[in-house]
């Protein structure tokens, strides 16, 4: 059925089966711009929809919610300065989930503890800038903590 | 195991995507063409490598090319300037086994690679036996004979 013999031109042209086939194509299209406009909007890594933030306090950070396996992300935390050293804690599932590469300004001092990390940065540091690379795909939910404020975050790496 | 898997994905990927792309772009293998297939193989190499791991990453990349050149397709169907744009126009640079110079000097081809163009497509021995010499939009010299039609 479909098959299309044209005279003495020995050919299968199957023409159903390409008027069924530009339809594929049609809605494959249509799935690829749509691809590519969530990843120009930031559904599918950094863009304007994928930045979000979260508050506890005096704690602050700002961070994009939907990254990739193995490319870089950036964390800005800010806290108040407060009369000794800025602490900043990182807890659990996000130290399974990233790799941290990179820490401005240079901490003063890191210990690491029971499922948590402290940064310990010199008096009146009031902006932190982590850059780490998420290690597996999937939703991550993590804590970090400076003093008594203690906030959450929400990330979803993809593969 | 991971290894299996991406690289079963991948090819996934690129064999829906290719599909969609449909037979006509990237078809007719211009220089701009396999520039684009290098760019495409080494998005997709690091994520298969795993030099950059992200297949999310390496498939928005190939999705925005192959959509680029979907649209440039779309504009050519539509526009007669676009088509020019994207992809030239022929020149005719040999006429009635006259070559003509100055087009050829424009356009960077000589009579040497126009009687190569005649010896390996009809098997002319000289200039007078071409009609016409014809640089196409590729870029690929055609010949028509004198003694055709």
């Amino acid at each position: 059925m479909g098959t299309n013999k044209q005279r003495s031109l020995e050919i299968h042209e199957h023409l159903d089966f390409q008027r069924r086939f530009r339809v594929f194509q049609k809605i494959g299209t249509a799935a690829l711009l749509a691809f590519v406009v969530a990843a120009f909007a930031g559904l599918l890594g950094s863009g304007p929809l994928s930045s979000t933030g979260a508050t506890a306090g005096a704690l602050k950070v700002d961070y994009d919610r939907f990254q990739h396996r193995g490319y870089r992300a950036s964390l800005k935390f800010q806290a108040a300065a407060g009369p000794g050293p800025t602490d900043l804690v990182l807890h659990g599932a996000l130290l399974d989930a990233l790799d941290i590469t990179h820490v401005a300004p240079q901490p003063e001092q890191v210990v690491f503890g029971d499922e948590q990390v402290l940064y310990r940065f010199a008096h009146g540091t009031t902006t932190v800038h982590l850059q780490a690379e998420p290690q597996r795909a999937g939703p991550v939910r993590g804590r970090a903590s400076s003093g008594s404020d203690s906030l959450e975050l929400h990330m979803f790496v993809y593969p | 195991m991971e290894s299996v898997l991406r690289a079963g994905a991948i090819y996934l990927f690129l064999f829906l995507v290719f599909r969609i792309a449909g037979r006509r772009p990237l078809a007719e293998m211009t220089a701009f063409d396999m520039v684009l297939l290098l760019v495409i193989g080494e998005a997709i190499s690091e994520a298969i490598n795993g030099a950059n791991p992200s297949f999310t990453h390496a498939a928005i990349l190939v999705s925005t090319l192959v959509l680029m050149e979907l649209g440039f397709a779309w504009m050519k169907q539509r526009s007669p300037v676009a088509e020019r744009l994207v992809d030239d126009v022929p020149l005719v640079v040999v006429d009635h086994g006259k070559p003509l110079k100055d087009r050829m000097k424009r356009v960077h081809v000589d009579e040497s690679d126009i009687l190569e163009a005649a010896r390996a497509l009809h098997g002319l021995e000289n200039m007078q036996q071409v009609r016409y010499a014809v640089l196409e939009r590729d870029g690929a010299i055609s010949v028509i004979p004198e003694s055709s039609g």
